[in-house]
């Protein structure tokens, strides 16, 4: 097997609220490999969440480290190298959407490329061409007040991969979508990780999504109860 | 993130709250107009107060006589004259030496006093002349005349006198300055052959007195643009020697030694000006300068002044407040904002810019239309207050409030700062934000 895109070693996180300790991950362990969809399951409070904010740097584990590539270890980086690194590596998909809500569809779309100080005109390019991808080519000019939820979610998965991400996190991007609209946002996410072959990893709290993905993470109380690989069972 | 894209994110952000905006540029309108005019008024202060001088004689001109120091008397020798020659910021000086002489012009006569002058201290004297040219270093016995001296020319009368009959002295002075009814003076000198000699005719000196070849080269107009318009000019050199003539006949050989009358300086500007008359004053010698007036005028107005420039800051400083304020309140609204721009990668510099760039141009634009406002407000008060507003102190028709260019490149770059400095404090709040609770607040 290929070397792992991430590695994840004997990570705790604690929280202090007031005098009380939160140990929200209990020394976790785990790698990730390029090019695979990874789901995390697990009840409401496991740590999903928690672990996923540290995976994307979000967040500093109160011990262990999470190397990126094999050499970039972002528990060691500081504010601005983290912000860079995020800018060029990795892509997001939040539950409420988190578009800003002053832009039309295709700014929204193009803010990662503001950042890394594309032109205007390749960026009208890009984002018109990954909201067709995601079906909102006629809604580059709306609001994200003029459109459903689900439209939204699209929207902001368009920008999640517009700056093709080495990965891409979703923190229950379906959580706020009916099964519907749940079905066509995971078809939609999961088919272009796979077209670019970028490395995907969704929480999620229903197991229907969970069947999108080629490794199942499931979590309980901080720690990792169990790592399902599908596409082994398949193979053998 | 390219600055293009940093600077229309931020004119876009600001006008997505425009009456807030509004408000706040209003308030550095209001704060860098009130500089402005404030300053402008001290401005016009020092202005009009140059002027009233300068309507009084030159700022940088220096007149030194003799006078008492600390070992006694102090006279204008030649010695004396050199230390001062050293003095620094002296654009030119010269001696001055008078010698009563009569000149004759044809048939006519005119007794008067001549005073000598360094030539090469004449195109800084401010001499205007009406005919003919200045003397050079070469015009040995050139001599300039005033109007009025000519006017005095008369036939002798038998007994040998001049000046019997009609009394001229002074005329002009005193006398009606109506351009219509000037005279021409009985002859022209300029083309008639001239000469002089020491004194005068009717001294009945047992000793003739020699006669000089002389030559008229130059007539000053009548105007009072110079001390030494209703002089009689010649070389100094030249008036030296009939000096010494003239005390030799009046049996004043007592002073061997030279002594200059006055010394005149023109200084190279005020400041050096009033510096020279500090020292010439120290040296023991007696100095008058109407840049020391503008010295004392400018120290009293100087707490007025300070009064004035300190309303101006006070409320630049309240706007400065307002601005800090408005950017404070618009990063708690945009949190949330923050939170995503940086979860998506922006850089913290990025962040930081894009705050710091809405409250420069608030800065900026509060600075430009602060300075359209002051253009008003100084013409209103121009116009419609007059010279009274500080006493009678000022000369009739004198600007109270004067805005020169500089300062509206200071007004303009100072609210500019004044809106940098006071995004500082926002812009760093805004980077500190930490992404994962900004992405969380509603
Ligand atoms: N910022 C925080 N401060 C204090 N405690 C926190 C914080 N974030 C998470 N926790 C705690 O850490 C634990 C794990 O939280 P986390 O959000 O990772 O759970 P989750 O698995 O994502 O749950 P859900 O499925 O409900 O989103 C919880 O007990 C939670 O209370
Ligand atoms: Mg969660």
């Amino acid at each position: 097997m290929s070397k792992p895109i991430i590695i994840v070693n004997d990570v705790s996180k604690v929280f202090l609220m007031g005098k009380e300790r939160v140990l929200a991950l209990k020394r976790v362990s785990i790698e990730f490999y390029r090019g695979r969809i990874y789901c995390i399951v697990g009840t409401s409070g496991s740590g999903k969440s928690t672990l996923l904010n540290l995976l994307a740097g979000l967040e500093k584990p109160t011990r262990g480290n999470i190397v990126y590539f094999g050499k970039e270890n972002i528990v060691k980086m500081g504010e601005r190298k983290l912000a860079k690194f995020r800018r060029e590596n990795i892509g997001f998909v939040f539950q409420s959407y988190n578009l800003l809500n002053q832009l039309t569809a295709w700014e929204n779309v193009s803010m990662p490329l503001i950042f890394k100080g594309y032109s205007k005109r390749m960026r009208r390019r890009a984002a018109k061409v990954m909201l067709h991808k995601v079906g909102l080519g006629d809604r580059a000019q709306h609001l994200p007040t003029q459109m459903s939820g689900g439209q939204q979610q699209r929207t902001s998965i368009a920008r999640a991969f517009v700056s093709r991400p080495k990965i891409v996190f979703a923190d229950e991007p379906t959580g706020n979508l009916d099964t519907k609209t749940s079905i066509e946002v995971m078809e939609l996410v999961t088919g272009m990780a796979r077209k670019l072959g970028q490395t995907l990893i969704i929480v999620t709290h229903d197991r229907d999504t969970a069947s999108y993905a080629d490794t199942v993470i499931t979590m309980r109380d901080g720690i990792i109860l169990d790592i399902t690989d599908k596409a082994e069972v398949e193979n053998e | 993130m390219n600055k293009l894209d940093i600077l229309t994110m931020g004119i876009r952000n600001l006008w997505r709250r425009k009456l807030r905006t509004l408000l706040t540029l209003l308030g550095v309108v209001i704060g860098a107009s009130a500089i402005v005019i404030m300053i402008s008024l001290s401005i016009g202060i020092e202005v009009a107060t140059r002027k009233q001088l300068e309507s009084y004689g030159d700022l940088n001109n220096i007149e030194v006589w003799s006078g008492h120091g600390e070992q006694g008397e102090v006279h204008l020798t030649e010695e004396i004259y050199e230390k001062l020659e050293e003095l620094e910021g002296i654009e030119a000086i010269t001696p001055i030496i008078s010698t009563y002489v009569t000149f004759m012009s044809g048939k006519y006569e005119l007794s008067d006093r001549v005073i000598g002058i360094k030539p090469e201290a004449f195109p800084v004297l401010g001499l205007e002349l009406d005919q003919g040219r200045l003397l050079t270093a070469d015009d040995e016995m050139g001599v300039i005349f005033n109007k009025n001296s000519l006017l005095r020319f008369e036939k002798p009368s038998r007994d040998g006198s001049v000046g019997g009959g009609r009394m001229h002295f002074y005329r002009g002075y005193f006398g009606p300055r109506n351009e219509e009814e000037e005279e021409e003076p009985p002859v022209d000198v300029l083309t008639t052959k001239l000469r002089l000699m020491v004194g005068n005719r009717s001294s009945d000196d047992s000793s003739r007195p020699k006669i000089y070849k002389a030559e008229a080269v130059g007539i000053l107009t009548n105007d009072r643009s110079s001390q030494f318009s209703y002089r009689n000019i010649m070389h100094l050199d030249t008036v030296k020697r009939l000096r010494q003539e003239y005390d030799r006949m009046h049996d004043r050989a007592s002073s061997k030694e030279v002594q200059y009358e006055q010394v005149f300086i023109r200084a190279k500007n005020v400041d050096s000006a009033q510096k020279l008359c500090e020292e010439i004053e120290e040296m023991g010698l007696g100095c008058h300068s109407m840049s020391a007036y503008l010295k004392r005028m400018e120290e009293n107005t100087r707490t007025i002044r300070m009064i004035l420039g300190g309303i101006g800051v006070i409320s630049m400083l309240v706007a400065a407040l307002m601005i800090a304020n408005t950017m404070v309140m618009s990063i708690y609204e945009r949190t949330k904002e923050i939170g995503i721009m940086k979860v998506l990668g922006a850089a913290l510099g990025d962040i930081g810019q894009l705050f710091l760039v809405e409250s420069a141009l608030i800065g900026l634009i509060g600075g430009v239309f602060g300075i359209a406002a002051s253009y008003g407000i100084s013409e209103l008060m121009n116009t419609f207050m007059g010279s009274g507003l500080f006493g009678n102190q000022l000369p009739e028709g004198a600007a109270i409030s004067v805005i020169p260019f500089w300062l509206i490149l200071l007004a303009i770059g100072f609210t500019s700062i004044v809106g940098l400095v006071s995004g500082l404090y926002p812009s760093v709040k805004a980077m500190r934000i930490s992404a994962l609770e900004a992405i969380r607040t509603e």
